[in-house]
């Protein structure tokens, strides 16, 4: 059956052909889904930047004196326990000699974008799941590689080391969740295959950690019923695990079995939101403060909103507390902006009304939603060219930015966070990822 | 006070007066009317103290005085009566008695002195117009006002004398709409040469008071005060502070394509293809052709509307995004069974007119595709 708008001459942008996604096309051949994730990236940037880091306990994170979290650990530091996520004061507790780096985001930026124009020499067909890792999809690419899939992994590793200094590990199966699994268990530097048909022995003595989606607390959960691997877990009847756990739990029925149909997404199936949110120093009650941060991360998301030609219709808030309570505060616009002073406006208006009790705030944070990429702006009978004056101010402050980097121009309320931020903006970007697994 | 009084002409007169009554003000007295007996009537009022309201209604006095008493109740009592005589006794402590046949109610009223006079308003008149004209006037240019309180010289419409005419100009800053008609008996030399911004509620007022009837409409200012007084009764406003803007230079002068086109059909199809719209942009494109109009909403997570129409054109191609609730507003109050669309291109205002009315015209602001 037509989709209603083939009638029509002009399609509305973003739809994609209906036998993308067909599972059943798709299931007729075997793909060969490659998992690239560049080691401890931050750190590996840090340590190619200045080699004497080289082989050191490296650290990329806030203050180890002050309450900044870990963000990236070199395979040295590893062999101390430390992980990312950790708070960088118990880091330092745990391997007293790291090397602690503030990190220079710019920087992983920039490589990260170079790691994905390298990808992409392969195959359009390239998923960003973060700075550091994305997908490949390099079904029926053989011919044009000269060789079978394997092979290209090999030499896209190779490539990826000559070129970044950085070294990466992948892991090829057919598909995402194999490819994913398999690449972690490949780490560092290494990379593992794992054949079509063999995906369930695969899994089987695999602890079930190693799925994404079960983290500490499912995995409790999970250990508690005495189910430890995933072969175990192949062990309960989907109707056992709908019933116990939900959606979740039968989506770990399939996952368990090594079956997922999600397709790799080329990059510019944009992302569905855009959002920077950031850990405080320390946790504060000072207003000015607060709306200097949530300038900046503003300016940030809506610098990023504007690079990938994009316009969001809802803004949202979002305060953490010391007490982890966490509230979100959304307002949608008539018209969709990618102005930092429209979007900005709506946070602050949000911001103001926003309840805080008095309890100090942990963590601001402010995300772009309801993206599109084309935008009705309707003009004003008074000021008709004031859209095109805003849209050339924007596009004056983005070319200086590009060139001389993002703190050259900022609103005068972003100063003030800027004298005191934490770097370490963390960066997130949920992907339009269709998990039918 | 004690007075005798048709139900159905108390009703008129209460209906005609609560409308400007606010009902959940800080002020309880405010959602009261007046009441005063005195000759061979009763003059009714009320007021939110920006607009006033008030009338007379012939009424048998039997005994002089005045009260005040909740307007929404009096109305809602009226309204359930049957048409018969009322009798209206104050008693003390300005309780009231409304006897009705066998109906009786105790009302309890406030003291009449306590009631808030209506601003000095001038008699002397500046402009006139025939009820049925000021209708006409209000009607199609009030829709282009804007809803936003906070913007107030777009809140209300401005009136203004202009070579032996009135104008009436409405805009929300997207929109206009602007109609003339002759002045009739006036002293149009006299007047503001800036005009008068007439707020939202008087308009309001106005059009459930006006009826389509030849009664004649008086308006006259007094410093801060405009006044429309027609016979006995009159509604005077403070007049709305701000500037109206420049609207004499948005009207374009330069549009080289005219697009006529069958009123009735556009304002069907438009509504077609409004359904499937952007809820809130409310825009469609209209791809203007040698002979075609094909009407497009797309790109939208509801589906897509197209609708074709024959028009009389053999122009420049053209496409242009108008907010269809804009255009809409414009067909409903249009008279005559064509209207022109006038354009210069897609990112200058579509002028909207009618040859059966030069002194009329309508300007939206396109959107930006």
């Amino acid at each position: 059956m037509n989709s209603p708008q083939n009638i029509f001459s002009r399609q509305p942008q973003g739809s994609r052909s209906p036998s993308a996604e067909d599972p059943v096309a798709r299931a007729a051949s075997t793909r060969e889904i490659l998992h690239v994730d560049l080691d401890a990236f931050f750190a590996s940037v840090e340590q190619m930047r200045d080699p004497s880091l080289k082989g050191k306990p490296v650290i990329v994170g806030g203050d180890p004196d002050g309450r900044g979290v870990v963000a990236a650990a070199s395979y040295e530091a590893r062999k101390f326990g430390i992980h990312s996520a950790m708070p960088t004061a118990r880091a330092k507790r745990l391997c007293p000699h790291a090397v602690f780096v503030r990190g220079s985001h710019a920087l992983y930026s920039e490589i990260s974008s170079r790691f994905f124009e390298i990808l992409e020499t392969y195959t359009p067909l390239v998923e960003a799941m973060s700075l550091d890792e994305g997908y490949l999809d390099l079904t029926g690419c053989a011919r044009l590689h000269g060789g079978p899939a394997e092979k290209t992994a090999v030499r896209i590793r190779h490539y990826i080391e000559q070129e970044l200094g950085i070294c990466a590990s992948i892991g090829m199966g057919t598909n995402k969740l194999i490819a994913k699994i398999a690449s972690g268990l490949a780490k560092p530097n290494g990379f593992l295959r794992v054949p079509p048909g063999e995906e369930r022995n695969f899994l089987k003595p695999q602890l079930i950690g190693r799925i994404p989606g079960i983290g500490p607390k499912g995995g409790e959960q999970l250990n508690r019923l005495g189910i430890k691997t995933i072969g175990q877990l192949t062990m309960l009847p989907l109707e056992e695990l709908e019933k116990n756990f939900g959606e979740w739990g039968r989506r770990l029925y399939f996952r368990s079995r090594g079956e997922c149909d999600s397709p790799v997404q080329a990059r510019e199936e944009s992302a569905k939101s855009i959002s920077r949110e950031t850990t405080l120093e320390e946790d504060s009650l000072d207003r000015p403060y607060l709306i200097a941060m949530l300038s900046y991360l503003t300016e940030k998301a809506a610098a990023q909103l504007r690079e990938e030609g994009l316009y969001a219709r809802t803004v949202t808030l979002k305060l953490r507390f010391s007490d982890f309570k966490t509230i979100t505060r959304s307002r949608t616009f008539k018209e969709s902006a990618s102005e930092d002073h429209i979007l900005f406006e709506a946070i602050s208006k949000l911001f103001a009304i926003a309840h805080m009790d008095r309890i100090p705030v942990r963590l601001v944070g402010v995300s772009l939603t309801g993206l599109t990429t084309e935008r009705q702006t309707q003009l004003d009978l008074f000021q008709p060219t004031a859209p095109e004056r805003w849209n050339r101010l924007y596009k004056g402050i983005d070319r200086l930015r590009s060139k001389y980097g993002f703190d050259t121009v900022l609103r005068a309320n972003s100063k003030l966070a800027r004298s005191t931020a934490d770097l370490a903006v963390g960066r997130r970007r949920a992907k339009n990822r269709q998990e039918r697994a | 006070m004690e007075i005798k009084i048709g139900s159905d002409t108390f009703l008129k007169g209460v209906q005609k007066v609560q409308g400007v009554v606010e009902n959940k003000g800080a002020m309880p007295i405010l959602s009261h009317l007046l009441i005063s007996a005195g000759g061979d009537g009763i003059t009714l009022m009320a007021t939110d103290l920006e607009i006033g309201i008030r009338g007379f209604y012939p009424a048998k006095v039997i005994k002089e005085g005045a009260v005040t008493l909740n307007a929404r109740k009096l109305f809602d009592i009226l309204k359930e009566l049957p048409v018969k005589e009322v009798r209206l006794v104050k008693e003390e402590n300005d309780w009231v008695t409304l006897t009705c046949g066998k109906s009786r109610f105790r009302l309890p009223g406030l003291p009449a002195a306590d009631y808030p006079k209506l601003p000095e308003y001038s008699e002397t008149c500046l402009l006139e117009f025939t009820g049925s004209q000021l209708r006409d006037m209000i009607k199609k240019t009030v829709f282009a006002i804007s809803p936003d309180e906070t913007r107030q010289a777009l809140n209300g419409l401005l009136l203004e004398v202009e070579q032996g005419k009135v104008n009436l100009v409405g805009t929300d800053g997207h929109r206009l709409a602007l109609i003339k008609r002759p002045a009739g008996k006036s002293n149009g030399a006299s007047a503001d040469p800036n005009g008068y911004l007439l707020p939202k509620k008087v308009l309001s007022e106005l059009m459930k008071s006006v009826g389509e009837d030849d009664a004649t409409y008086k308006f006259s200012v007094k410093d801060n005060q405009l006044a429309f007084i027609q016979d006995q009764e009159v509604i005077i406003s403070r007049k709305v502070d701000g500037k109206f803007p420049n609207y004499r230079q948005v009207i374009p002068g330069d549009c080289t394509l005219q697009v006529k086109v069958n009123k009735e059909d556009l304002a069907h199809a438009l509504k077609r293809v409004a359904l499937l719209a952007d809820e809130k942009s409310k825009m469609v494109r209209f791809e203007i052709r040698s002979g075609n109009l094909i009407l497009i909403s797309d790109n939208t997570e509801l589906g897509a509307a197209r609708e074709e129409m024959a028009i009389d054109y053999d122009g420049d191609e053209v496409t242009i995004g108008l907010n269809a609730r804009y255009v809409l507003d414009v067909l409903s109050a249009v008279e005559g069974d064509q209207v022109v669309l006038n354009l210069k291109d897609e990112n200058h205002s579509c002028l909207i007119t009618a040859d059966s009315d030069a002194d009329y015209l309508s300007i939206v602001m396109p959107m930006r595709l």
